[in-house]
């Protein structure tokens, strides 16, 4: 009983979490994608043609994941789904930390010029664990 | 089946957001890449240009282009032109445009005239949606003559 109650309490939180990042994102896609086209993967950068395409889908993925979490039913994938989102923003992140972004770094505030820190990896850390944990509980306990 | 309808109703709206968001992106991206280059707005300066120039946060704001058309219109029916441009790629890239039109923060709106190495600058509060241009339209209407002189 208790652990249902903790699940449904974390699950709201974590869901309005993505909710409030797509919101965001969904207000200027265009935007995100430029940002998405700024991120260094090594050498590489994403060319913009491909981040206009790739920037809606992660918009996208947000609130397929805020949805699946809150539903009980979907859960499960909801948080799988997540932990891998998570896992992407945290392996681009690292390879970008300290790194400046005219239009933000994307991650929940945009068109304010921001600096990925620590503290950005840290929490996006601190969201991928909660919810590996989570996937295991649920699968565990049912 | 409950898990498997509920997937599938997401997956198939999903998709629908994600081509209206595919729209909305490349309406935004054409905008953007339709403004002119740094280096053609530095040649125009360069040259003397008499007019106005919109230095905005043309990438973080979508509507720019719906409040900057009519203005538009105000300004070429005097015969004077509109550079409009984003003003963080002025910022990081280009400064020497920046220090031609003595900008030092934006988005701000310049009344330029070269030939007397005029420019007089207002600030401008972008906002994402019902931008107020009752200001920058009385801005501009005052700074008519003095570029047009």
């Amino acid at each position: 009983m208790i652990i249902s109650i903790i699940i449904w309490i974390v699950s709201i939180v974590i869901a309005f979490l993505y909710y409030k990042s797509f919101v965001q994102k969904l207000r200027t896609p265009y935007t995100f994608s430029y940002i998405v086209s700024m991120y260094q993967l090594g050498k590489y950068q994403l060319p913009i043609s491909i981040a206009t395409r790739l920037a809606p889908l992660l918009i996208v993925t947000e609130l397929l994941t805020a949805v699946w979490i809150l539903l009980p039913w979907t859960r499960l994938y909801g948080f799988t789904l997540g932990s891998i989102l998570q896992l992407l923003f945290i392996t681009v992140m690292f390879m970008n930390m300290n790194r400046s972004f005219p239009y933000g770094c994307g991650c929940f505030k945009m068109n304010a010029p921001s600096k990925i820190t620590p503290p950005h990896l840290w929490g996006n850390l601190a969201l991928f664990v909660v919810q590996v944990v989570l996937v295991i509980v649920i699968v565990v306990v049912g | 089946m409950t898990v498997v309808i509920s997937i599938l109703l997401t997956c198939v709206c999903s998709f629908l957001l994600y081509v209206v968001l595919l729209h909305k992106v490349k309406e935004h991206r054409q905008y953007v890449t339709g403004l002119l280059s740094v280096d053609t707005i530095q040649t125009k300066l360069q040259k003397g240009f008499r007019g106005f120039v919109f230095c905005l946060d043309v990438v973080g704001y979508p509507n720019t282009k719906n409040w900057v058309k009519p203005l538009k219109q105000i300004i070429e029916q005097q015969g004077l032109e509109l550079l409009v441009f984003d003003g963080h790629i002025i910022f990081s890239d280009r400064m020497e445009i920046a220090h031609m039109l003595k900008i030092k923060t934006h988005p701000c709106i310049v009344a330029v005239n070269m030939d007397d190495q005029y420019a007089e600058q207002m600030i401008v509060h972008q906002l994402h949606i019902n931008q107020d241009i009752t200001d920058i339209q009385q801005f501009i209407t005052n700074k008519l003559s003095v570029i047009k002189s």
